[in-house]
């Protein structure tokens, strides 16, 4: 019977057509395959490692001195052994001559017993590197947009933003993250970084940069997605001798402390699993590090607007 | 001929169904997209009530709006949202001069992210308050968020707010026990409204409204804010006063 079936034809048809408009929609971009670091509100990642992992090959990064281990302050609250400072080993063959003595000078600060304080401590921003190496006590999360990543360091509300799209803007005017664009490769996340300006610390060792300072990211999970890898790639021929990989290793809350071999979890200055908590630098701007050679926390001097 | 009568009004109502679907987005629970990247047209340092008229401040709020304002003007108040860039609280952060995104993820959350002092609001979906001695052992600059979709609207509803921000530019006051709800929809493909209201029964006599409203601005792509550093050319917003 022909008008049963053209009204069925319709339905079908309104509906396709209803369906095709709405592929747009949220649901059915996170149904796309790619690699997945926020599941749920709840998961954030935590390093538990201050320093850089070398490459199993090739020139990797700057190290610590192996005559002065670093002890970090969350190992002491559950050893009780004397926390130190990072020092850098001077004999990083990466380093060119310049960017050697801007680490020796800051080494020099160390020993002498007072602390050389990385600009991030006083509020400042870490740049791209010093961001992977700063979620330790406090979770750093993705939120997975369909045309951006946007990357959030908990401790201090710092945002990284990467656009998922394969090329720079003409003109990158140079800023603290610089410019990052992104593309999902199988199960990585590839960002790649230019544009940073030359005032961030690559580590904890002071390691200086120049603006021509290009970083490529590789973030995929291992170990059956209980550690997200991010394998580092940094070039810099204004700093760098060569061009250097690193690796940094994230895991979840409780599977951060089970890794680390301390018996005492409870000492852990780590905020616990669970969404992310709003915490802000600039909280008390005065209680910031007097004596020390740190910069002073950012201030507006005059209210933007 | 009875059973064609009843193929027609299945075949119309199936039609009818799917067309409802596309338009509101909820019929069957899918989630209307507010994500994008948006950006206000115009500024105002004094908050607008909805419906016109003063601030509706009982006695003590007044007290604290003249004290907020005696102080901006000699500096023994800070504007610290300003001068230190931590967060500008609610409702102050809406009428941001500077673009912000929000983003559906990751799943549960609804995140919006401002360039602005880089602050950024986590919105828990279809989770209940936390309760009061959460909100108030650790309250927030921009308070504790739960929201969930009725229609095409996320309401937001936020409390446990900190003592440290002003309702606006001017120092209008609020206290501890602010409490908010926010409607926020797409008024339009190109424009997002956010309609606030402000519940503190210590400074003010009733509930009262503000209406915000932004442009969709995909093509544009959030700078780094550090405070005291130059920022983008807010020139293009109107009542935006630069010194």
């Amino acid at each position: 019977m022909p008008r049963p079936a053209a009204n069925l034809t319709i339905g079908v048809l309104t509906g396709a057509f209803c369906l095709a408009a709405g592929s747009s929609h949220p649901a059915f971009a996170q149904g796309a395959a790619r690699p997945d670091f926020a599941p749920n509100a709840s998961i954030g990642w935590y390093s538990y490692n201050r320093l850089f992992i070398a490459p199993a090959s090739g020139a990797g990064p700057v190290q610590q001195d192996p005559a002065h281990p670093y002890v970090s302050n969350d190992e002491f609250r559950v050893t009780g052994k004397q926390p130190t400072s990072q020092l850098a080993d001077l004999s990083a063959p990466i380093l060119q001559p310049w960017a050697k003595e801007v680490v020796r000078k800051r080494n020099e600060i160390v020993l002498s017993g007072k602390p050389a304080n990385p600009p991030w401590a006083s509020c400042w921003p870490a740049g791209v590197t010093g961001f992977l190496l700063r979620p330790m006590t406090q979770a750093m999360y993705f939120i997975q947009g369909p045309k951006e990543v946007v990357i959030i360091l908990s401790s201090k509300q710092e945002v990284r933003h990467v656009h998922l799209t394969d090329k720079h803007s003409a003109n990158v005017k140079t800023s603290w993250f610089g410019e990052s664009i992104g593309h999902y490769e199988g199960d990585s996340l590839v960002v790649d970084t230019i544009g940073l300006d030359d005032r961030t610390w690559i580590d904890g060792f002071g390691t200086p940069h120049t603006k021509q300072l290009h970083i490529i990211e590789r973030f995929h999970l291992i170990e059956d997605g209980k550690v997200l890898e991010a394998n580092i790639h940094v070039e810099d021929p204004g700093a760098f001798t060569m061009p250097w990989d690193a690796i940094q290793h994230y895991r979840q809350y409780e599977a951060a402390v089970r890794a680390m071999p301390i018996e005492r979890l409870a000492q852990l200055a780590s905020a616990p699993e669970g969404p992310m908590q709003e915490m802000v630098c600039a909280d008390n701007p005065n209680s910031f590090l007097p004596g020390t050679d740190a910069l002073p926390p950012p201030r507006a001097n005059t209210p933007d607007f | 001929m009875e059973s064609f009568k009843i193929s027609v009004r299945a075949g119309s109502a199936w039609a009818a169904l799917f067309a409802l679907t596309a338009l509101s987005g909820s019929a069957y629970g899918e989630t209307p997209d507010i994500s994008g990247t948006y950006w206000a047209s115009e500024y105002q340092a004094k908050i607008q009530v909805l419906g016109g008229g003063d601030l509706p401040l009982t006695a003590d709020g007044k007290a604290a709006y003249e004290k907020n304002v005696a102080g901006l003007k000699d500096g023994s108040v800070v504007d610290s949202a300003r001068r230190y860039c931590v967060p500008d609280g609610l409702p102050r952060v809406l009428a941001t001069p500077y673009p912000f995104e929000i983003f559906q993820a990751p799943p549960g959350q609804i995140t919006i992210v401002h360039e602005l002092n880089h602050q950024v609001r986590v919105i828990a979906l279809d989770q209940p308050m936390p309760s009061e001695k959460e909100l108030t052992t650790l309250p927030y600059y921009n308070g504790h968020s739960v929201g969930h979709f009725e229609g095409d609207t996320l309401v937001v509803e936020t409390a446990g707010f900190n003592e440290k921000t002003f309702v606006d530019a001017t120092g209008a006051p609020h206290s501890d026990e602010m409490r908010t709800v926010e409607r926020i929809r797409r008024v339009s493909p190109t424009q997002l409204e956010d309609v606030v209201t402000i519940h503190d029964p210590m400074y003010y006599t009733r509930d009262w409204q503000a209406r915000f409203v932004y442009a969709l601005r995909n093509d544009v792509w959030l700078d780094d804010y550090v405070c005291g550093e130059r920022h983008r050319d807010l020139s293009a917003v109107a009542g935006v006063r630069r010194p």
